[in-house]
């Protein structure tokens, strides 16, 4: 009997305790949290410094990715007017939003540090359609970005991602044009 | 070669086989079921230990020693495993990969790379280089076909083993010494084989890759379809790689029987209907049209005068038996345009074995290509051959001599004792003197089209009728004004001068069902690896519903096909 009535005067002071002390919760959504930098929402595909798109259209993040919802449709650049550094380009890729667990195999699988999982995530929208994010929507997160999430109050800086990570053109970058010349079988200057 | 010898007992990794002396320790653990990593050696080819993967530890020899060169004998004892063999095999990997540019992100070999796949199973996990790698020339074109990586090279000679053994034309050479030896084409040249496809499929790496793939998908986007090379009558063996069933290319697959396990690059490249204009509609008179009004046009068409039933030589069994019930219920003339027909007796297999072998004017090389390969097989067993004609001989390097005509052949030939048996003899007129020699090999004049096999009894078309139904994907003659002409064809029709009354768009044989009879006669299955255009329709299908719209029961001949299918 007196330990009931110790447990209920237990739990009543718990529960005052709780209603004097600042609230831990945010008033989302007019309040905002700020992510981690780790944190992992839509996928942003990231351009060298020189306007060059990063991916290389390997295919290696489709191959990952455990939902299925990566296609990459690779092609060949023009070496007057690559777009990426080296022999092969994204020509197509697309993202569907639906399919996407966040588990953030691609980045992990990206050999050249192209696509990085940011930090929005007010993914919400009105048709199926429109959650199938093009090369053109990951490539610009600040005009694509989700319509109703500001985007700059989310938008830490995350160290080594905005400039594009480690200089791997080198790797990529020693691509020579496919000449039209009959090729020679003398040993090619490098 | 070995089947006279003895058998003799080896163990390999604690595994006993018996195996006949003088087989390759390769072939043995293989047969004993243990994997050893290898490049170079293939066993279709010679071996010649070039790349050092295959190191094994036999005991009671000094150092590792390489499996595909080293033929077994009585109670050795070999292991693939022990310590000293795996720090050997990663040995090897870590100085192939001290130069690999190691690109494998924009290679297309990436997924199906032998190199990958050694250094993963085999190899140390990490390189313990950090000097700058050898720098190369990437992106070569060797040809309109063929482009070479020189960085991801990694001296393994199969592409120059299969030039010059295999289909002996030696289009390939290899370079230089040492660290700076190199796979080309001499100067000046192409490499310009008409086999040059397979050495994308032998190149253990991504050096020698086809530029119609170049960068169309991965391995793992693939639906992989069995089907067959409707390129010719020797009907290749093969299988399309489609991705979201769009075709993307054509790799062989093994049958002994016929292709052995290669291609000929126009059938590899050239027969996908790949960057060719597809018909897409059916139209009457230029204006399209939808399938139930088109038939019904050409069945009125059909109806209204003499016809003449005209079947390309390479359309499927099925349509062209429902062809033959067309023609039989409108009494209409039934013809095969270009006569590309014939028949064999025996079959290849009688062939590779040939001890002679004489085309009589027959051109296999360019009208048979793998068929050539296979004369090839026999020639490296210790055939003979012989080439009658003035014409051109794509197998010139392996002939023994060429002869004007018959008679002079079998004068220098026969005078003193009989030509070595079988004999083949293959070509205009190959059936008179195979009774002459008493031929025991294949014997005859080949069909060259994909199914002129069948059609061997049809006469040749002679596009006199007023009415003509053109069947199949042919650059058919130009029409005669006075005639009209309903097509059913895949690809779009060519000239506008003769375009033809009715088309109807036909599925592409890679696109389908049906069979196929070779030069030998054996029937094989077409499948279906890519989705063919909406409105496109089998040629069997669009046959049959002619026949329905002509009101002709395809019944009987349907069961056939069944039976056939
Ligand atoms: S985060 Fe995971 S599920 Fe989403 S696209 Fe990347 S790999 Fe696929
Ligand atoms: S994002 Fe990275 S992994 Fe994906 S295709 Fe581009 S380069 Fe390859
Ligand atoms: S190109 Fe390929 S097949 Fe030829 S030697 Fe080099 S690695 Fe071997
Ligand atoms: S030999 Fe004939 S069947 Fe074989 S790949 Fe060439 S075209 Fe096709
Ligand atoms: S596989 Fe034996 S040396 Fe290359």
């Amino acid at each position: 009997m007196l330990n009931g009535v110790g447990a209920l005067l237990r739990g009543l002071w718990t529960t005052l305790k709780h209603s004097v002390r600042p609230a831990i919760t945010v008033r989302y959504p007019e309040q905002k949290r700020t992510v981690s930098a780790n944190f992992r929402g839509r996928h942003r595909l990231y351009r060298h410094d020189n306007g060059l798109e990063r991916c290389i259209g390997c295919e290696l993040c489709a191959g990952a990715c455990p939902s299925q919802a990566i296609l990459v449709e690779p092609a060949e650049n023009d070496s007057e007017h690559p777009v990426s550094p080296g022999e092969r380009y994204a020509k197509r890729y697309e993202i569907n939003m639906i399919r996407c667990i966040f588990c953030g195999l691609c980045e992990e699988a990206c050999p050249v540090d192209a696509i990085k999982l940011g930090p929005e995530y007010e993914l919400s929208d009105y048709d199926r359609g429109s959650f199938v994010y093009t090369k053109e929507m990951l490539l610009d997160p600040e005009h694509y970005a989700p319509r109703r999430q500001v985007h700059a109050d989310v938008d830490v800086p995350r160290p080594g991602y905005t400039d594009g990570g480690k200089g791997l053109s080198d790797l990529y970058g020693t691509y020579r044009p496919m000449s039209s010349s009959t090729p020679r079988a003398k040993r090619d200057e490098a | 070669m070995a089947e006279a010898l003895p058998p003799v007992t080896v163990i390999i990794d604690g595994q006993e086989v018996r195996v006949p002396k003088g087989t390759l320790l390769i072939e043995a653990a293989k047969k004993a079921g243990v994997e050893i990593p290898v490049f170079c050696y293939h066993p279709k080819m010679k071996p010649v230990g070039a790349c050092r993967m295959c190191l094994v530890d036999i005991q009671k020899m000094p150092r590792l020693q390489t499996a595909c060169t080293t033929p077994v004998s009585e109670g050795m004892i070999v292991h693939t495993r022990n310590d000293r063999a795996t720090a050997g095999q990663k040995a090897v990997l870590e100085l192939m990969l001290a130069n690999h540019p190691l690109d494998c992100p924009i290679c297309d070999k990436g997924g199906e790379c032998p190199l990958q796949d050694n250094t993963f199973k085999f190899g140390l996990g990490v390189s313990r280089f950090t000097e700058p790698k050898r720098k190369l020339a990437k992106a070569i074109p060797l040809s309109e076909r063929i482009v070479l990586d020189r960085e991801r090279c990694i001296m393994c000679y199969r592409c120059v083993r299969f030039q010059d053994e295999i289909a002996g034309d030696q289009a390939l050479a290899a370079m230089d010494r040492a660290g700076t030896s190199q796979i080309g084409v001499l100067d000046g040249e192409t490499f310009d084989s008409p086999f040059s496809g397979n050495t994308i499929d032998l190149c253990p790496v991504g050096a020698l890759l086809s530029r119609q793939y170049r960068f169309r998908a991965r391995p793992w986007d693939l639906q992989r379809t069995p089907s067959i090379c409707a390129g010719c009558a020797v009907g290749c063996n093969v299988e399309l790689h489609a991705r979201d069933r769009a075709l993307q290319r054509m790799v062989p697959r093994e049958n002994m029987a016929i292709n052995n396990e290669w291609l000929c690059d126009f059938g590899r490249f050239d027969t996908l209907p790949l960057g060719i204009e597809r018909l897409r509609e059916p139209a009457v008179d230029g204006q399209p049209t939808s399938w139930a009004e088109a038939l019904e046009s050409a069945a009125e068409l059909l109806r209204s005068g003499p016809t003449e039933v005209i079947v390309s030589p390479s359309i499927t069994n099925e349509a062209l038996n429902a062809a033959t019930t067309i023609a039989r219920e409108l009494k209409a003339g039934l013809g095969v345009w270009p006569a590309t027909t014939g028949q064999v007796r025996r079959t290849i297999q009688d062939l590779v074995t040939s001890k002679t072998i004489i085309l009589l004017g027959l051109d296999v090389w360019r009208a048979l290509p793998v068929l050539a390969l296979r004369v090839r097989e026999a020639l490296k067993a210790g055939g003979k051959l012989y080439f009658v004609g003035a014409g051109a001989n794509g197998l010139w390097r392996d002939t023994s001599a060429t002869f004007a005509t018959v008679e002079e052949l079998v004068q220098a030939l026969t005078h003193d004792g009989a030509l070595p048996q079988p004999i083949s003899i293959l070509g205009w007129g190959a059936d008179a003197l195979g009774d002459e020699l008493a031929a025991e090999g294949m014997v005859g004049s080949p069909a060259t089209a994909a199914n002129g096999a069948a059609m061997t009894g049809l006469p040749k078309a002679t596009f006199e009728a007023p009415v003509q139904l053109l069947v199949g994907n042919e650059d058919w003659p130009l029409r005669s004004s006075a005639s009209a002409r309903i097509q059913l064809r895949w690809s779009a029709a060519g000239d506008a001068a003769d375009r033809p009354s009715i088309v109807l768009p036909l599925a592409h044989p890679y696109e389908q069902t049906g069979s196929l009879i070779n030069l030998e006669g054996t029937v094989q299955q077409l499948h279906p690896g890519a989705a063919a255009p909406a409105a496109a329709h089998p040629d069997w299908l669009a046959l049959a519903e002619l026949a329905e719209a002509l009101h002709i029961s395809a019944a009987p001949d349907m069961e056939t096909n069944a039976a056939l299918a």
